[in-house]
């Protein structure tokens, strides 16, 4: 039996707790092994089957099939019934007709995107009989028409995981780098909130959506990666599709507050976390689900680096913890759901996000008011009403019709004012930036940024000689952008035709692009000062789909078509070419065979590039090498083709195996082309191509006898054949006999999220609740639930550089490998009873091990510190720079460095030594290290 | 599962919610304090506050006697600016350096002289700008602001000018709060020239004019000259309403009442040679007398005072003692008295002795003008 539908008994004893948020057995089972289904409203899901006679296997038509006591489909003369547009989470079906024995199947559990196989067998009976009940699941793993790689992540998952955030839970999926899926760049994958699809259009490769759902507000995620339905575009790698929860028929909420406090030392990260949520009927059929979820942590950003070796470090005392790096995030959401007449709903959600951080910049290491900060906002209102014909009808038809508009807004710069800490790291304020006003403005003067001063070398160091470190002022950056778009989406869903569903829809986004750029904003801009880089457009997008479902016995196809059209409208008519177009094929075909459910899906994939890419900035582009370049408004359509097979079987009851492999092929990536030979000019283009090629293995035990698990491995190659503009101008030879200048061949490279072997364990168990010995009367382990997450990373690939300070890539970009990382993640969770209601004290252990994984090394040296060569050479030259002595009354004077007590810091003697350990203490590798072991502590109650 | 759990466990939940309320604050990140220190280098008197390379002048004591500002001259900067500097009154490391740090001020050479604060925190000084490597400056000015923040500072009178009867006054020296809306200094002739032929040096030449009063309460008003000041060469406040004050190439100390214009002698240093630099305080004045002064009628130039130093002296103006402070090797100029009038901080130079040729020798006084605090008797 599948996952999910296994332990109906338990999810009813859980469902007073609030539902699904608190299954002890679903946690596995709901979690990611692919068992989809068809492709259907975001949202939603379906419930099909046949109705026949238990006897003699006849069809039976006219019956009426039941969904939640209402009669949600009448089954045709074949016996067959589809009851679309269902809701996800429990359901009861049940099928009845005159002379016939009812049949009910419990707790039927439908998921987004997915039709849920019911047949149901009625026996003949003459006189009227009690509807027989059944409790036993419907096997979905097998069922033919689960034709996308789909990987589930549910609320239960987020609570019984030691997963915070829903992008943690989503990285545990196979093929999932972090937020990179399938070898692609961030940013490649389509967000779909609640049906309705949600990018950052802007700078989604490197700037994140903006928007954090609470936990509490999800009913169920999944991470869609093969061929997805026709319905969605803009994106490459996947799509996350996210559905929130609805109101329950009766109030219910949850309060939970988790922090690191008790812990203290290396292991308070200065963490608290409030996390609320209530939901109900308010009147009419309204009802009503409100969540916030408060986070702050004064190192958001915590690094497992060694502490460093020189006692006058500052940070030998506190090594655990970075200064000016707090973080937190205000994210609230609400829905209301409104019910109009029986054949319609008006959905309204509403999501504000709020995330701002300081930024720890070793640079301002004793000047920390003057490194930078910034502040993410995202917002989305986000209507959906639905309309569908009668079950009985017909013309069975479920209409869609969505509308939203999201604004995401960023600004980054040196902080103004100083922060006001109310509660560990939260300050309840919103951080002002130096000239923020003048960049929402979009003001193009040149003048310098009234309040930003301009650097120069510290001399609070414990060094004091002046090198590497900052003060008095900021670099003086200040970054702004928002990007808003209004969307509107309709879909249909037509029933009508025999074994076939038709969908078929249209979308229309307008957008508004805003960003402005400066750098040294503390001079005036001049021939050596650029001005601000200033933009501001609306492009518009629209596309169309047509996609078609059927069924042939053990046979299902799935096709669909889909149109994309983007215009950016720079307002360079000069350079715009106009509107981009793109089609894109889907075609998926599954099938049974000796119990084992095989799947082939070919799909076309596009989606507009980064909007950053068209407009003049410093941004990283597919590859990364990081260049101020020209944008470049007439790019097109980044765009990617897909073949995957997979087999999906049930070896034993309880345990579940999917093998897939896959082929995508990466073209249009946007990437640096060279203007010339000077490297720094380039532009940007649709020029690199990619090839990913990956195995996926999953087996999941479900939950059985208290312990469960689930293994995912993928084995991946991502490369790409790029035009790296660096590589080029290194390898341009000219022709010794022609005198031309010949261009290499394309090289071919792995891609930047090339893991080859990603290996994820999730074990998961329970201890019974008589277990364990009486401790004063109380079973300590009685109850006890626990998670862990074991991951093995293989690494990155990074590229080389020489050792000079040149930037020349030695050998081929991203050559060479970072080492494996491991973590292991643990939760318990010890639930227990607090008056009237449930509650919960959970431990969460993130990185119990304390490994010190590196995620980045010195591409000089390939390792997280540089050598001494490098120390020795940067020591050499900040010496070089300011030999000058240093007198007593200085503030850079260090007496214990004045070796002959003259009152002077003068000579190499006295000096250089300084220089070197003012070298050896800004080159620490802090950020090259993974995060360190975080634990927290948090209670929860539920009323 | 809840349903499960022993109900005595709500102790334990309460217990651990309690302790998660109040538990304590968090964990403080590293932070940074820099290693300075509030004592002399070596307390030995006469106390040397500064060993900089360069020149540290124009010294002044901040009204409650909290600290020192000076000049500091920058010779690890290209531009050799001079900086605004403080010093803890007992010396030992610098508790400000304000230098003009923009990318413009590093094409600059940038001066911050004569700063002085008043006793409701205004601050006073004398900004220069010119070309790095070239003495005459470009843009020049008396400032007044209303912090000891030099940057915010507003332009009082630009500097060169040039008032009917009177010389052209191309800088100014010992300047001095009257009162909180009108400054004391003496006008006078800044300029360069080439001392010898072919020299590759600028001489600087710097000599006093007049005292003067510029009035701050009424924009727009000009300077006004002080009669009966020509050739002053030290000015110092002995009330709000008298000043004394010397003029070049005389060993006496002159008073004046600016409203009456009543004078008189305050103090004749006779034979100890040419006083000048003066500052009063405490009851106590002080004054650099003899030395290596010299006055002399330029024939392009007019009256003029060489001045690279002479010996202190500190007076009671009550019972007129004469105290003649430590004069080492070192030759001293500008002194500034604390406001108890106790201790005495003055620009400091090394006598150099330089041999020539056979029992010919030729002294000069170095260019690293340090700061030296010494106790007044």
């Amino acid at each position: 039996m599948s996952g999910p539908m296994s332990r109906p008994a338990e999810v009813r004893s859980v469902s007073r707790l609030g539902g699904p948020l608190l299954s002890g057995g679903l946690v596995l089972a709901l979690l990611l092994v692919g068992h989809p289904r068809g492709l259907r409203a975001q949202t939603e899901g379906a419930v099909a089957g046949r109705v026949s006679d238990a006897t003699s296997g006849r069809s039976l038509g006219g019956a009426q099939v039941l969904l939640d006591a209402a009669v949600g489909a009448v089954s045709d003369t074949g016996g067959l019934y589809r009851i679309r547009a269902v809701r996800t989470g429990w359901h009861r079906v049940a099928a009845r007709l005159i002379g016939y024995r009812g049949v009910v199947l419990d707790s039927v559990f439908v998921r987004a995107n997915a039709t849920i196989t019911a047949d149901f067998k009625l026996e003949a009976t003459a006189v009227e009989l009690a509807p027989l009940v059944v409790t036993a699941p419907v096997d979905e793993l097998l069922d033919p028409l689960a034709t996308s790689t789909e990987q589930k992540i549910s609320a239960a998952d987020l609570r019984d995981l030691p997963v915070t955030t829903l992008d943690e839970a989503v990285a545990l999926s196979a093929g999932a780098v972090g937020t990179s899926y399938r070898g692609g760049r961030i940013g490649e994958e389509s967000f779909i909130l609640d049906g309705l699809g949600v990018k950052n259009q802007l700078d989604a490769a490197n700037g994140g959506l903006g928007l954090r759902i609470p936990p509490d507000m999800l009913g169920e995620a999944s991470l869609v990666t093969n061929a997805f339905s026709a319905r969605y575009g803009q994106a490459l790698s996947g799509l996350v599709n996210v559905v929130t929860v609805d109101p329950s028929d009766r109030w219910r909420g949850r309060a939970a507050i988790e922090t690191d406090r008790p812990f203290g030392g290396s292991l308070d990260h200065g963490l608290d976390r409030l996390a609320l949520r209530a939901d109900g009927p308010i009147a009419g059929g309204v009802g009503l689900v409100a969540a916030v979820d408060i986070a702050g942590r004064l190192d958001d950003d915590p690094v497992n680096a060694p502490a460093p070796t020189n006692p006058l470090d500052p940070r030998t005392a506190e090594p655990g913890l970075l200064p000016h790096n707090s973080g937190e995030q205000w994210n609230g959401s609400a829905k209301l759901v409104v019910p109009i007449g029986t054949g319609a709903t008006l959905r309204v959600l509403g999501v504000h996000s709020e995330d701002q951080r300081l930024l720890f910049d070793p640079s301002y290491k004793y000047a920390l008011d003057f490194a930078p900060a910034q502040r993410l906002r995202g917002d989305l209102l986000n209507g959906h009403l639905q309309l569908r014909t009668a079950a009985t009808s017909g013309f069975p038809v479920v209409v869609d019709l969505r509308a939203g508009r999201f604004v995401r807004d960023f600004v980054r710069g040196q902080l103004d004012g100083t922060v006001d800490y109310k509660v560990g790291a939260l300050t309840g304020s919103r951080f002002h930036i130096v000239g923020e006003d003048l960049a929402r403005s979009l003001s193009p003067g040149a003048d310098p940024i009234p309040g930003l001063t301009e650097p120069d070398l510290s001399q609070t160091t414990p060094w004091g000689v002046p090198a590497f470190f900052l003060d008095h002022g900021s670099r003086g950056d200040l970054a702004y952008n928002r990007f808003g778009e209004t969307r509107l989406q309709l879909d249909a869903t037509y029933g009508g035709i025999r074994l076939v569903d038709l969908f078929v829809g249209a979308q229309y986004s307008a957008q508004q692009v805003r960003t402005y750029q400066r750098v040294l904003g503390f001079a005036p801009a001049d021939d050596t000062i650029p001005g601000p880089a200033v933009s501001a457009f609306s492009p518009r997008a629209i596309a169309g789909y047509l996609e078609a479902q059927t069924r042939v016995g053990d046979l299902g196809f799935t096709a669909g078509l889909r149109y994309d059209q983007f215009d950016s409208r720079t307002g360079d008519v000069t350079v715009s070419r106009g509107a981009s177009r793109s089609v894109s094929p889907r075609i998926a075909v599954s099938t049974v065979l000796h119990g084992a459910t095989f799947v082939a899906s070919f799909g076309r994939f596009s989606q507009a590039p980064d909007y950053q890419f068209l407009v003049d900035a410093a941004f990283d582009d597919t590859t990364r090498t990081g260049r101020f370049r020209r944008g470049n408004p007439d790019l097109g359509f980044e765009k990617a083709t897909q073949y995957e097979f997979s087999v999906r079987i049930r070896p034993r009851e309880a345990v579940a195996l999917r093998v897939g492999v896959y082929h995508k092929r990466l073209e249009g990536l946007v990437a640096s082309i060279p203007l010339g030979l000077n490297p720094d000019s380039t532009i940007f283009g649709n020029a690199d191509a990619g090839t990913v090629r990956g195995l996926e293995l999953l087996a999941e035990r479900e939950l059985k006898h208290g312990l469960g698990f689930r293994v995912a491995y993928t084995l991946q190659q991502a490369k790409t054949t790029s035009t790296d503009p660096f590589l080029l101008n290194r390898l341009l030879v000219v022709d010794p006999s022609t005198g031309d200048t010949i261009r290499p061949a394309r090289a071919e490279f792995p891609l930047d999220f090339d893991q080859r072997h990603t290996l994820t364990v999730i074990g998961r168990g329970k201890a019974p609740a008589e277990a364990g010995p009486k401790v004063f009367g109380v079973r300590p382990i009685g109850g006890l639930e626990g998670s862990v997450i074991v991951r093995v990373l293989s690494g990155l690939p990074y590229s080389r550089v020489d050792s000079l300070q040149t930037d020349s890539i030695v050998g081929l970009p991203n050559a060479q490998r970072l080492p494996t990382s491991a973590t292991v993640d643990l939760l318990v969770r010890r639930p227990f009873r607090l008056g009237r209601a449930d509650a919960g004290l959970y431990l969460d252990v993130r990185n119990l091990l304390n490994r010190r994984n590196v995620v980045a090394v010195r591409r000089d040296v390939g390792q997280p510190q540089p050598d001494t060569a490098t120390v020795n050479r940067l020591a050499e030259a900040a010496y070089a720079a300011h030999p000058e002595s240093i007198p007593f009354e200085s503030a850079r004077y260090r007496r214990a460095a004045d070796l002959n007590s003259d009152g002077y810091l003068a000579g190499r003697e006295e000096l250089f030594p300084l220089y070197l350990a003012a070298v050896r203490d800004f080159t620490q590798p802090l950020f090259a290290y993974g995060p360190p072991r975080l634990m927290r502590v948090g209670i929860e109650i539920l009323f | 599962m809840a349903t499960g759990a022993p109900k005595d466990l709500r102790l334990l939940a309460l217990a651990g919610g309690v302790w998660l309320a109040l538990a304590c604050g968090h964990t403080d990140p590293f932070t940074t304090s820099p290693p300075v220190t509030q004592q002399p280098f070596d307390p030995a008197p006469p106390i040397r506050l500064t060993y900089n390379a360069g020149a540290d002048r124009f010294a002044s004591w901040l009204p409650d006697g909290s600290g020192i500002l000076y000049s500091a001259q920058q010779v690890d900067r290209p531009d050799h600016d001079l900086c605004l500097a403080m010093l803890p009154p007992d010396g030992g490391t610098q508790t400000r350096l304000i230098c003009d740090f923009t990318r413009l001020g590093r094409d600059t050479t940038n001066a911050i002289e004569s700063a002085v604060l008043s006793p409701a925190g205004q601050l006073a000084f004398f900004k220069s700008r010119s070309d790095v490597g070239d003495p005459r400056p470009t843009v020049s000015a008396v400032a007044v602001g209303t912090s000891l923040d030099p940057v915010t500072a507003q332009e009082v009178q630009r500097i060169p000018y040039t008032l009917p009867g009177e010389l052209p006054v191309s800088g100014i020296s010992a300047l001095r709060w009257q009162t909180e809306d009108r400054l004391l200094y003496v006008g006078g002739l800044v300029t360069q020239r080439v001392p010898c032929e072919n020299c590759p040096i600028l001489d600087t030449i710097r000599t006093g004019y007049k005292i003067t009063q510029l009035d701050l309460g009424v924009p727009g008003s000009l300077p006004a000259p002080v009669p009966g000041t020509d050739f002053a060469s030290g000015l110092a406040l002995s009330g709000a309403d008298e000043i004394l004050y010397t003029l070049s190439g005389d060993s006496r100390v002159y008073r004046r009442s600016l409203s009456t214009g009543g004078t008189g002698i305050a103090f004749d240093f006779g034979a100890a040679g040419v006083a000048r630099d003066l500052d009063v305080a405490g009851g106590r004045l002080a004054a650099v007398v003899g030395g290596r002064v010299h006055f002399s009628v330029d024939p392009e130039l007019g009256p003029i005072q060489w001045d690279s130093g002479g010996v202190l002296h500190v007076v009671d103006l009550a019972t007129g003692e004469d105290h003649t402070l430590d004069p080492g090797r070192r030759l001293f100029r500008r002194p500034a008295l604390s406001p108890g009038g106790d201790r005495l901080v003055a620009e400091g130079s090394e006598l150099i002795i330089v041999p020539v040729a056979e029992a010919v020798i030729d002294t000069t006084v170095s260019k690293a003008t340090d700061l030296f605090l010494l106790a007044v008797p």
